[in-house]
């Protein structure tokens, strides 16, 4: 193989791709990426056995056709750390020659034959989406998956297809965000049977991948597998097995404190509060009253915080703790200037709603 | 106003043995061991200096202590004895402080930084403590004085037996440099087989590495070990009722390679674990599984969770996740299994969780069979672990 590739267009591509790649693995491979020419692009691909992705860099210009696999963290690397504009990889036997105007890297490949396939889209879409649509509802759900998690399986994103309605609900446990993502086209024959909870690494990729406005995210369903495809990239995936909990059931019905509030300026009062909030509870209290909210915290041996805000409310007053990071990263993903906030008693969750966002959050004791 | 804290280590010497002696004055001078039956796989818990002088340790097997030690006396312990005594030597330091943090029977860490000016010095309290322990119980303590906890517990090793040792900001340094790393609190046999490794054996050398260096080696304790490498320790006296874990164990009689039985043996010891806590009115947040092999290796496996917690189904769920983990990665029988828990917060005051109704049920079980155990005893009632 001997080709010479745009360094801005490779770096961004080994930037997606090696996302991938395991840190910690019993295969020395996977810690590796596949180069692959095709007939005007060279592939770039990865894969931890659980998500695959290739993608397609066409800012090249293929001397000699090939296939090569190499150690990612040294390719990423060398190719960011590079001055140059073209950078030209060539491959021996079992080297690869890095070339720069004034530089030379060889690296030890490995065999090619022994990397693990990794999925194209291999068929018609059973659905599509708008890239950006999907990015939005990605982001307005995926922080609220748990980050490590032996109860549930909730470090995936639940998707609910329902008409041309597609739902991604993700919940830690204590918190749970609801998006809702409007597809273009849906052949639901082809959806699997029971509930399809896809992991949040692939999820984060896909929002990843750049594209313009009218880009769209074709989706496939293989066996256990569901593959993503938009623009250059082409994610696949195992769907995750397990028991997402029955979350219909928490979302709390018939609250009547319901208050309208600007997303920015809580953001703002959380932040603050939370300057000065326990460690032990790491709770903020929300105490709402006529026409003021008051956000407060004390932590016992440091000091304490108060923060008002003019709110429109003449219902009864409340009081209510709440973990502020739990309040800060749904403000920070939320598109609209307004909220509305939905209150019960202080023991019941909180729920935030913009459009047909949803988001539920138990209160912390305090 | 900032005064510099004075802490002062009491070390009971050879503690056990010396009680022993003390109620039975026929074993002075001999070479005396307290500690189990050699047959039950017993542990030497306290040996007498003359036991010492032929090599026998506390924490050693009873058999290889009999080897070294042919005239060898055992006493069984008597632990009602030996919190009688404690007791008084407690009474002792309440005279100088209310600041006393017991390690164990035999020994405690006193913060005296207040009561000078009652007192002249802490040298002058550290005195008295040592001559009220021998002229009352009649028992011998080293003393060792510091401006902090690591280097008052260094003190009193220092000169043992019946030591008297002061360090201060100005002969700390000198102190330290020679000795083995070994010495840092912290640096056990694995840690300090790592620095071997790279050379550094005293702490003089390891004062004078880089921070970043130092963590390529050890990681996290990085910081802790340079710090105390200098002598600075920032850990405060802290008085008893602020436990930091629960936890439970069992040495076997055998080996036990039979994964079931241990299964059991852990679910026992969660569930007595789990009932301590909610006795407490605590939540916890780490989990500790503590396993020994037949050649005495020790190591430990934790989980920390998302949300505290004092359940006793979720601690067992979780406990039995981290023994499978270990399990299937590098079985080997047990000679001592332990399960612990870390990472306190009180009951009640932590975030609640969405599909908690799930967890009411198992809280509504714990409560009823904590007091069914309470009413009839432990050995009523019990879940099936495997």
């Amino acid at each position: 193989m001997k080709v010479k590739f745009n360094r801005a267009a490779l770096q961004e591509a080994l930037g997606l791709v090696s996302s991938v790649v395991p840190s910690r693995t019993p295969k020395p491979i996977l810690q590796c990426l596949r180069l692959t020419t095709e007939t005007d692009a060279v592939t770039v691909s990865a894969t931890d056995l659980e998500v695959g992705i290739n993608y397609q860099v066409v800012q090249v210009e293929i001397e000699e056709p090939g296939d090569i696999v190499v150690p990612a963290d040294k390719l990423l690397s060398i190719v960011r750390e590079s001055i140059d504009e073209v950078i030209e990889l060539q491959a021996d036997d079992s080297t690869v020659q890095i070339r720069g105007a004034d530089s030379h890297f060889t690296i030890y490949g490995h065999d090619p034959a022994q990397y693990p396939a990794v999925p194209g889209l291999g068929g018609e879409a059973d659905f599509t989406i708008n890239l950006d649509k999907m990015q939005e509802g990605i982001e307005l759900s995926v922080f609220a998956t748990a980050k490590e998690s032996t109860r549930y399986a909730l470090n995936g994103i639940l998707w609910e297809v329902e008409g041309k309605k597609l739902r991604l609900v993700a919940t830690d446990g204590r918190r749970l965000a609801r998006s809702m993502v409007t597809l273009n086209s849906v052949n639901t024959d082809k959806l699997p049977d029971g509930r399809i909870i896809v992991p949040s690494k692939a999820m984060t990729l896909l929002d990843r991948v750049g594209g313009t406005k009218d880009s769209l995210v074709s989706i496939r369903f293989v066996d256990n597998q569901i593959v993503l495809s938009s623009g250059q990239a082409i994610i696949s995936s195992n769907l995750v097995e397990g028991n997402f909990p029955k979350y219909e059931d928490i979302i709390p019905k018939g609250y009547t404190n319901k208050i309208t509030l600007n997303c920015d300026a809580v953001l703002s009062a959380v932040k603050r509060a939370a300057l000065l909030s326990n460690e032990d509870s790491k709770g903020i209290k929300l105490s709402i009253s006529e026409k003021v909210l008051v956000f407060s915290s004390r932590a016992p041996e440091t000091g304490d915080a108060q923060i008002d805000m003019a709110i429109e409310y003449d219902g009864q007053p409340i009081e209510v703790g709440f973990n502020p990071q739990f309040l800060i990263d749904v403000l920070r993903v939320i598109k609209a200037d307004e909220f509305v906030l939905e209150l019960g008693d202080s023991d019941r969750p909180g729920v935030i709603k913009s459009g047909d966002f949803l988001y539920i959050v138990m209160p912390v004791n305090l | 106003m900032y005064r510099a804290s004075r802490i002062i280590h009491v070390d009971m010497d050879a503690f056990f043995a010396s009680v022993e002696e003390l109620d039975n004055p026929e074993l002075k001078g001999k070479a005396v061991v307290v500690g189990g039956d050699v047959s039950q796989r017993g542990v030497v818990a306290a040996a007498s200096y003359e036991a010492r002088r032929f090599g026998v340790r506390s924490a050693m097997p009873m058999s290889r202590a009999v080897r070294l030690c042919p005239g060898l006396v055992i006493v069984r312990p008597r632990g009602g004895r030996y919190a009688e005594v404690s007791g008084m030597i407690h009474e002792v330091f309440e005279r100088y402080t209310p600041l006393i943090e017991p390690i164990s029977l035999d020994e405690a860490f006193l913060d005296v930084t207040g009561s000078i000016g009652i007192w002249d010095s802490a040298e002058q309290i550290g005195h008295e403590i040592k001559d009220a322990i021998k002229d009352e119980p009649g028992l011998v303590a080293s003393v060792g004085i510091a401006p902090n906890k690591f280097l008052a517990k260094l003190a009193s090793d220092l000169d043992k037996p019946d030591g008297f040792c002061v360090i201060t900001e100005e002969n700390k340094q000198a102190i330290l440099d020679p000795l083995d790393v070994g010495r840092i609190w912290g640096v056990g046999s694995v840690t300090a087989k790592k620095l071997k490794e790279h050379g550094i054996v005293r702490v003089r050398q390891l004062r004078g590495m880089h921070i970043e260096h130092l963590r390529g080696i050890v990681g996290n304790l990085a910081e802790q070990l340079l710090e105390l490498s200098q002598g600075i320790d920032g850990r405060k006296v802290e008085l008893p009722g602020q436990a930091k874990s629960i936890s439970q164990e069992e040495t076997f009689a055998e080996d036990i390679g039979d994964k079931e039985v241990l299964l059991a043996v852990l679910g026992g010891q969660v569930e007595l674990v789990a009932m301590r806590l909610r006795g407490a009115g605590l939540a916890a947040k780490t989990l500790t599984l503590k396993l020994r092999y037949g050649d005495f290796q020790t190591i430990t496996r934790s989980r920390t969770l998302d949300e505290a917690t004092d359940v006793t189904k979720i601690l067992w769920d979780e406990a039995k996740g981290v023994f499978e983990k270990w399990a299937c990665r590098g079985f080997r029988p047990l000679r001592l299994l332990g399960f612990g828990v870390s990472g306190f917060v009180e009951a009640g005051s932590q975030q609640k969780g969405l599909f908690d109704g799930a967890d009411d049920k198992q809280k509504q079980l714990d409560k009823t069979v904590d007091e069914i155990k309470k009413r009839y005893g432990k050995g009523m009632i019990g879940r099936k672990y495997s």
